[in-house]
């Protein structure tokens, strides 16, 4: 099921309230357990929301670049990584003022994944994938040698972003509410994209390049446009991640954290940029509850991706299948 | 008599030792429906990929609406006006016909990178779509997905997904393969109906399906042309009888 | 002075590059073969130190450790083919990369849990553990020298392998022809759990002749993994002459760049700016070697399928 399928229906304006329907249903949900967290005075609970919303908003611009662009990167922590670091070094040099390190974070991060996607791009499948990935490991290298930030260790930020001097993310049901609004705007954003133009054309660049082609549209310029769209948000979810944590290293930018996506990804289906939202809150559940009953939570975590993909691969072969055929 | 909308001078094209095709010349004049016609083998395919723009020549020029065009890709030709309807059906299986007919629309209309407004709710693209739709009689079907409609159906869309870009010229590969009795006669209904309003360069087995539409007749034998020219004449061509309609039930 | 460094760097760049190669090659075939993305090659070559490590000092012999850990390497490889991939192979790439990345997760989790986190002390085969004076002022260890052998030695068998028997040959045109291939009536599948299983091998291989020179531990596979894709994406998918050679130029540019980068950024814009610029930029090296070299030919030097 894509958006434009429930856009297609007749009186599209009542197609178009279907479509936001898992937006909204996204924001009250993240919302409401903000708002028990908050009654019960758990910093902690409105902590662990702030951090899923920040991941699912990574994990819906991943989910836009993969489901609807066919764009596999293997190398999305990159830019939500230099979304953290932007943070980082701009709070190096006193600038702590939200309205410059939002669009800073986003930028840079769309930079860099136009900048590697230009090659990227030149290139399909496995290549992709395997250059998506490398790039991002670069980025992971740079980070670790810039002994003035840090070097592999990483350091604090000066402080958690302000905006024009007032420090509204001190608390975290604050911070918390900033990333449910992104995740928000940018689930309601993508909706739209996605049923543009050039949405179309982009899902149609996923479904059929040689019929495409035929139609006289090459894709390549849209899929560069998306995934700036998709880097630039997830440099949004390292501002964020970075003013949570309030410390910055290379660590952000593992490649196991591009992995880690990919299974929000998949785990919420990836027909709907929603489905990624519930894939970001399985696997940072996941994390949070079995990572304190043990260390090594992740042979769970691989436990449940190779069964998903053994087991259910039938379905979810159907579902890739039913977007891609 | 204005210039021709395709031509074709001299294309050669080896894979190896082998020569596909050979100093192959055709043209295709405005309005006219030219077969291209030559048993298995013979090259046809080779020579639709060259005019598509997905295979370069070794040497010799397509010329198209009096332009060369032998360095352009495919998508480059399709935007002049080439539109090409495949061998094996080639849709987007997810995409409803509507959707289909749509994005052909859009890749043809200058205004790709439109991010707000849902492609679905412009009235006048939507327009567009379904008036190609009912030119091709599927517009009752526009809300099925291309995936579930039938195979001569999924050939009507394809169609009319050329048709909505207004091309110039319709390079049309085996639109018969595969169709029923019927289907293929609802087809062939169909391209009469489009006779004379565009080219069409027609690429076919059904010799029952050439003999109605075609105004020409080329006859491809081992990836040279062995004869061009009215049906009656290709009907009576010794050559061909031998080497090809002898083959086949003939008309 | 700087003679004796370059060549010993260059010796170093050379050894790292038929390491590269060993991990590369079963990646590449794996690639070629069956257009299958394996993430996880990077543990085999783990598993690879760990089997061996453990084994020499079970039997007292570096020898035997070596070749029952070779045998253990080749049989983990069946055994996880058998299990995982081979139901991975015909899917979506998307599922591979997760199938294999779940892998990746389980494999590193239950080393950790039988080894700990910590390094495992894997010392040099005794008779090999010195080093020879290989010119005035240049004493290399024979150990790397040894590992250079074994490289070369092993790109010579799988030349020989590939070029020459019809194993290979089937390797070959399943790597650019795969349709053709099963066409010929060859069980595809069956030639996938060769592939797989020796390249898991020459995997395991390379992490036995690196465990003396790295620290042995759950995650040394991961660094390895993504600069063999770097090699693998250079020399162009399914192509063991690219990666041998790609291998070869990775090593060199990476060893040498780390090397005498930051000296030549001094000459070029001064001490302050080089001593920041020049760690990130040697890092970056072997990664903009690749980005030129895709920009000039998109499926690598010795690719024959298109990307």
């Amino acid at each position: 099921m894509t958006v434009a399928e429930t856009v297609r229906k007749p009186g599209g304006s009542a197609g178009l309230r279907l479509a936001l329907q898992p937006t909204l249903v996204c924001v009250f949900a993240f919302a409401a357990a903000l708002a028990v967290a908050h009654g019960l005075g758990s910093s902690y609970g409105a902590t662990m929301v702030g951090r899923t919303a920040a991941f699912a908003l990574a994990a819906v611009s991943l989910s836009f670049l993969i489901g609807q662009g066919g764009l596999v990167s293997f190398g999305h922590a990159a830019p939500l990584g230099i979304g953290a670091y932007a943070v980082l070094i701009a709070g190096e040099y006193d600038v702590t003022n939200l309205l410059v390190v939002l669009p800073l974070g986003f930028a840079s991060a769309a930079l860099f994944s136009v900048a590697t996607g230009a090659i990227a791009l030149r290139t399909r499948g496995v290549y992709f994938i395997m250059i998506t990935l490398a790039f991002a490991q670069m980025i992971f290298y740079v980070a670790a040698s810039l002994s003035a930030f840090g070097g592999d260790d990483g350091m604090a930020v000066a402080s958690r972003s302000t905006l024009f001097g007032m420090r509204v993310l001190k608390s975290d049901t604050n911070l918390a509410i900033l990333a449910i609004a992104l995740l928000g705007v940018a689930l309601l954003a993508l909706d739209r994209l996605v049923a543009s133009r050039y949405g179309l054309m982009l899902r149609a660049g996923r479904a059929n390049e040689t019929k495409l082609q035929a139609l006289g549209l090459d894709p390549y310029r849209h899929r560069l446009t998306a995934l700036a769209i998709g880097g630039g948000l997830a440099g949004l979810a390292g501002v964020l991640l970075a003013n949570q944590v309030e410390y910055v290293s290379p660590a952000t930018m593992n490649w196991h954290v591009s992995g880690e996506l990919i299974v929000m990804v998949v785990l919420g289906g990836t027909g709907r940029l929603a489905g990624a939202v519930l894939g970001a809150v399985v696997v940072t559940v996941l994390d949070e509850t079995l990572g304190h009953f043990t260390e090594h939570w992740k042979l769970g975590l691989g436990l449940v991706i190779v069964a998903v993909v053994l087991l259910r691969g039938a379905d979810l072969k159907a579902l890739l299948r039913g977007t891609s055929a | 008599m204005s210039e021709p909308v395709l031509v074709l001078d001299t294309l050669d094209k080896s894979f190896g030792a082998l020569r596909v095709t050979q100093g192959v010349s055709l043209d295709v004049r405005q309005g006219e429906v030219h077969a291209l016609i030559g048993p298995n083998g013979a090259g046809k395919t080779t020579l639709v990929a060259q005019i598509a723009g997905a295979l370069r020549p070794d040497s010799g020029h397509v010329r198209f609406l009096g332009r060369d065009v032998t360095n352009l890709g495919v998508a480059a030709r399709a935007r002049l006006g080439l539109g090409r309807v495949f061998q094996i059906s080639n849709v987007v299986g997810s995409f409803t016909a509507l959707e289909n007919v749509a994005v052909a629309a859009v890749a043809s209309s200058g205004d790709t990178f439109g991010m707000w407004r849902p492609a679905l709710r412009d009235r006048a693209l939507r327009a567009k779509a379904e008036d190609a739709l009912e030119r091709v009689g599927l517009v009752e079907r526009m809300s099925s997905l291309a995936g579930d409609l039938a195979h001569g159906e999924r050939r009507a869309l394809e169609l009319a997904m050329s048709l909505v870009q207004n091309p110039k010229l319709l390079l049309l590969d085996e639109p018969m393969a595969g169709t029923g009795r019927g289907e293929g006669e609802r087809l062939t209904e169909l391209l009469l109906s489009l006779k004379g309003q565009v080219a069409i360069l027609l690429v076919e087995h059904d010799m029952n399906t050439v003999f109605r539409l075609a105004d020409r007749i080329t006859v491809l034998i081992y990836g040279a042309v062995a004869v061009t020219g009215a049906p009656e004449d290709v009907r009576g061509d010794p050559i061909v009888r031998r080497a090809y309609l002898g083959e086949e039930e003939a008309v | 002075m700087t003679a004796v460094l370059f060549v010993s760097q260059l010796l170093n760049g050379l050894q790292l590059g038929v390491i590269l190669f060993l991990v590369a090659a079963g990646l590449t075939l794996v690639f070629g073969v069956m257009d299958f993305i394996n993430l996880a090659h990077g543990v085999q070559y783990m598993l690879g130190a760990y089997l061996v490590a453990v084994l020499v000092a079970w039997s007292g012999n570096f020898a035997v450790g070596l070749l029952l850990g070779l045998l253990g390497a080749l049989v983990l490889g069946f055994v996880l083919e058998v299990l995982v991939f081979r139901h991975l192979t015909r899917r979506d790439h998307l599922e591979q990369v997760l199938g294999t990345f779940g892998v990746i997760l389980i494999v590193t989790e239950l080393v950790r849990i039988v080894f700990g986190s910590a390094p495992l002390a894997f010392p040099t085969p005794a008779a090999l553990a010195g080093s020879v004076t290989l010119m005035p002022g240049l004493n290399y260890p024979v150990w790397r020298l040894v590992i250079l052998g074994v490289g070369v030695g092993v790109a010579a068998l799988l030349w020989y392998l590939v070029n020459r028997t019809r194993l290979g040959m089937l390797v070959r045109a399943g790597s650019t022809h795969p349709e053709t291939v099963s066409a010929l009536g060859v069980d595809i599948d069956r030639l996938f759990l060769v592939v797989f299983a020796f390249g898991a091998m020459l995997a395991g291989l390379a992490g036995a002749m690196a465990g003396p020179l790295v620290s042995v531990e759950p995650t040394m596979g991961d660094r390895i993994l993504i600069v063999a894709f770097v090699v693998v994406v250079i020399g162009g998918i399914g192509s063991i002459k690219g990666a041998f050679v790609s291998a070869l130029l990775v090593g060199l540019v990476d060893t040498l760049g780390r090397a005498f980068a930051a000296d030549l950024l001094k000459a070029l814009i001064g001490k302050s700016a080089a001593a920041a610029a020049g760690p990130a930029l040697s890092s970056m090296l072997v990664y903009l070697l690749m980005a030129v070299v895709l920009s000039v030919r998109p499926s690598g030097l010795f690719g024959g399928r298109t990307a």
